[in-house]
């Protein structure tokens, strides 16, 4: 897969996760944080933002080793 | 013999939080030994009889120094004595007992100890930047005094790492490594091998995913507003200036991530420092359900302390941190 397909997947990825914080933001008010529910939608939301930095951050080792790879 | 260490410390950075970090001064940190004889003599003054100096001695000699000098403060000063106690139930009282004693307890040692012990408190909480903000002020205020500067200079290093601050992390290991051969092993091993993957992460790519650390961390604690939108918002703005990159260069047959690729870290807009703080790996819960479990009455205690006699430093170090805590803890 070119590595410009594997970043627009990471893109959406990431664009979901933006939908998903948005609409937290918008119908939790702040006052609600604190119970058990919206604290555990925050957390699956910020588990799958953990997801998309994982990825990322296995793509960038990669490309990191194939410059080395490269470079040498 | 005093060792010296060049480095780009920083140190006084993190006092007052860790936004100033553009302007950081170099320093050259000094290291020297634990003097002993100063601290067997220091806690004569304060009473301590011939008969607790010679079981601290024999407690350096079985244990550590740095276990022995805990115990005989933690036998000596209640006021440290009973933030620890809270502190090792991870109780989250324990970061205004700590403060209190920091705020209060003018000794030098107790105050090392107190800012050790804090930092470690807050890293449990999953508050790197409260505990690199503590361990900056020891490493200005208490570095040579105790036998607890090569675990500070390790645990900056990983509150850093944490935040992350990659560049800074990567320094703080490198001194520990090399100011520090006799630490023990495990913290070595894992100094070495944190060092080796924060210098292995470079690049565009790295940054954005230190973005997202940030991003994942403030959904976490309910933060979702839009400071936390934003920094996604340029996350998606600079994956697309990366494909398109990628794709010009693939259309013209050259190698993927090749010549000026994914390197470009001058190029980059994505901000560093404030915006790249976030998590290395799952929060620890405990001290946040603690704190749903503490009592309303206990909490609006906590509260009233913060509104008394503190100074405005702590006072605003510890606001941010219940505030956070408050989030993440169930119930309120």
């Amino acid at each position: 897969m070119p590595r410009s397909a594997e970043l627009k997947l990471i893109q959406k990825l990431q664009k979901r996760v933006l939908k998903r914080t948005q609409n937290y933001d918008k119908s939790v008010p702040e006052q609600l944080r604190v119970t058990e529910e919206a604290t555990d939608e925050a957390f699956e939301i910020s588990r799958k933002q953990g997801k998309v930095e994982k990825l990322t951050r296995k793509l960038a080792n990669k490309i990191n080793k194939e410059q080395q790879a490269n470079d040498n | 013999m005093k060792r010296s260490l060049s480095l780009i410390a920083a140190v006084m950075v993190a006092i007052g939080g860790l936004t100033a970090q553009d302007d950081k001064p170099t320093e050259v940190l000094v290291f020297k030994p634990f003097d002993q004889t100063k601290f067997e003599e220091h806690m004569k003054k304060l009473g301590v009889t011939d008969r607790q100096i010679a079981s601290f001695r024999k407690n350096v000699q079985e244990e550590s120094p740095k276990h022995a000098v805990d115990d005989l403060l933690l036998a000596s000063f209640k006021d440290y004595r009973d933030a620890v106690a809270l502190a090792e139930k991870d109780d989250p009282r324990a970061a205004l007992e700590l403060t209190k004693v920091l705020d209060g307890n003018k000794d030098e040692y107790v105050q090392s100890y107190a800012r050790f012990q804090l930092a470690q408190f807050f890293l449990r909480s999953d508050d790197p930047e409260q505990a690199a903000t503590i361990l900056a002020e020891f490493v200005k205020k208490n570095l040579g005094t105790t036998p607890l500067d090569s675990e500070v200079i390790y645990f900056y290093g990983s509150a850093l790492a944490m935040i992350p601050d990659r560049e800074r992390a990567s320094q703080f290991f490198g001194a520990f490594l090399r100011e520090f051969p006799n630490a023990p092993e495990r913290l070595r091993s894992s100094a070495a091998q944190i060092k080796a993957e924060l210098e292995q992460q470079e690049g565009m790519l790295h940054d954005i995913s230190d973005v997202m650390r940030f991003c994942e961390r403030k959904i976490r604690k309910t933060d979702t507003g839009k400071e936390t939108q934003d920094k996604q918002k340029m996350v998606i703005e600079e994956l697309q200036k990366i494909i398109e990159m990628l794709e010009k260069q693939e259309q013209q047959g050259g190698a993927p991530g090749g010549p000026g690729g994914l390197k470009p870290a001058e190029s980059s807009a994505l901000p560093g420092g404030e915006a790249t703080k976030g998590p290395l790996k799952k929060a620890p819960r405990k001290v946040a359900e603690r704190w749903g479990a503490l009592k309303p009455g206990e909490r609006k205690a906590i509260e009233a302390e913060l509104n008394g006699k503190m100074s405005p430093r702590y006072k605003k170090m510890l606001e941010d941190y219940y505030k956070k805590l408050g989030k993440t803890g169930p119930g309120r």
